[in-house]
């Protein structure tokens, strides 16, 4: 059975976590490109990503892929039907985006969302923020519940 | 067919513009609002409401429309064998990506994974992402928490 764009991008999350760069690879478009919106930073092509990955100062992060957290969110279930009520698979762009959470060397802890653009079964492009997590602050503490992070 | 790139837009503007009767048309009564970052969950439009009411410093300077996107892939279709195109089936999740300016002069952006049901906002998450300084690796790192 070919492997599903929900495996894929398990398979690709979990790479990046294991510093699987042989797999990555494979999985990377020879013209990708990713963007970081929150500095204005880009870069290009495999290589790019494999250094901006190697050389984190202080070491690399730590992902949690099997984090039931960890959300793909994409067009799996996508269809058309036609006026005749035929089910059609589509062309067109795919797009994902994937949630993950990560520990930082210094122990802080991010969550990571990554729009991500596949083409011919590759991820063409990336455009990745980073959100660091943080209390709940005082003023809506009477709005809102908590729910307990580990 | 239900358009989703319009909605999006009017809620925006009827954020922008603190419009709260169009907001309350637009969201789901069981809405469930998310912010893992934080843990924080609210609930339906009254909980809504009060977040964008009681921010301190007078609430977000909320986007213009041109700097919100949704990842809506209206430029996705289907084609029959007899190469015909025909339209999707309205989908029911979206990303949206937006950038907004806080009372602090801090600019963020802001990724939430919609979930629409009845054609009203039904589930969001939200992340919150600052802007920083390039090399965002290093910024992330000397990031003061707070």
């Amino acid at each position: 059975m070919p492997e599903s764009k929900s495996e894929f991008f398990r398979r690709y999350v979990q790479s990046i976590a294991d510093r699987d760069f042989t797999s990555l690879e494979t999985m990377i478009a020879p013209d990708y490109v990713g963007e970081y919106p929150q500095s204005g930073e880009r870069f290009r092509g495999f290589a790019a990503f494999r250094a901006q990955l190697e050389r984190y100062p202080g070491g690399s992060p730590e992902a949690r892929p099997n984090d039931p957290r960890t959300k793909i969110v994409g067009d799996e279930e996508r269809w058309a039907i036609t006026p005749g009520y035929t089910v059609l698979p589509l062309a067109g762009p795919e797009r994902y985006t994937t949630v993950t959470r990560t520990t930082y060397p210094d122990g802080s802890r991010w969550w990571v969302v990554s729009i991500l653009t596949l083409k011919d079964d590759r991820v063409a492009h990336a455009e990745t923020y980073f959100a660091p997590e943080f209390e709940p602050p005082e003023w809506r503490k009477d709005i809102v519940e908590i729910v307990p992070r580990d | 067919m239900f358009d989703a790139q319009a909605f999006f837009v009017k809620f925006v503007q009827a954020m922008d513009q603190l419009d709260f009767a169009t907001l309350e048309s637009m969201i789901h009564p069981d809405l469930v609002a998310e912010m893992p970052q934080s843990g924080e969950r609210s609930l339906g439009f009254e909980g809504f409401r009060a977040q964008m009411e009681q921010y301190p410093g007078g609430g977000v300077q909320n986007p213009l429309p041109t700097a919100a996107r949704l990842l809506v892939d209206e430029d996705r279709w289907a084609i029959t064998p007899s190469y015909t195109v025909v339209p999707l089936t309205a989908r029911n999740e979206f990303t949206a990506l937006l950038r907004a300016q806080y009372p602090d002069g801090r600019w963020w952006h802001i990724i939430v994974l919609i979930e629409l049901r009845d054609e009203k906002l039904y589930r969001t998450i939200n992340y919150f992402a600052p802007e920083l300084p390039t090399p965002l690796g290093e910024s992330i790192a000397a990031y003061q928490h707070g």
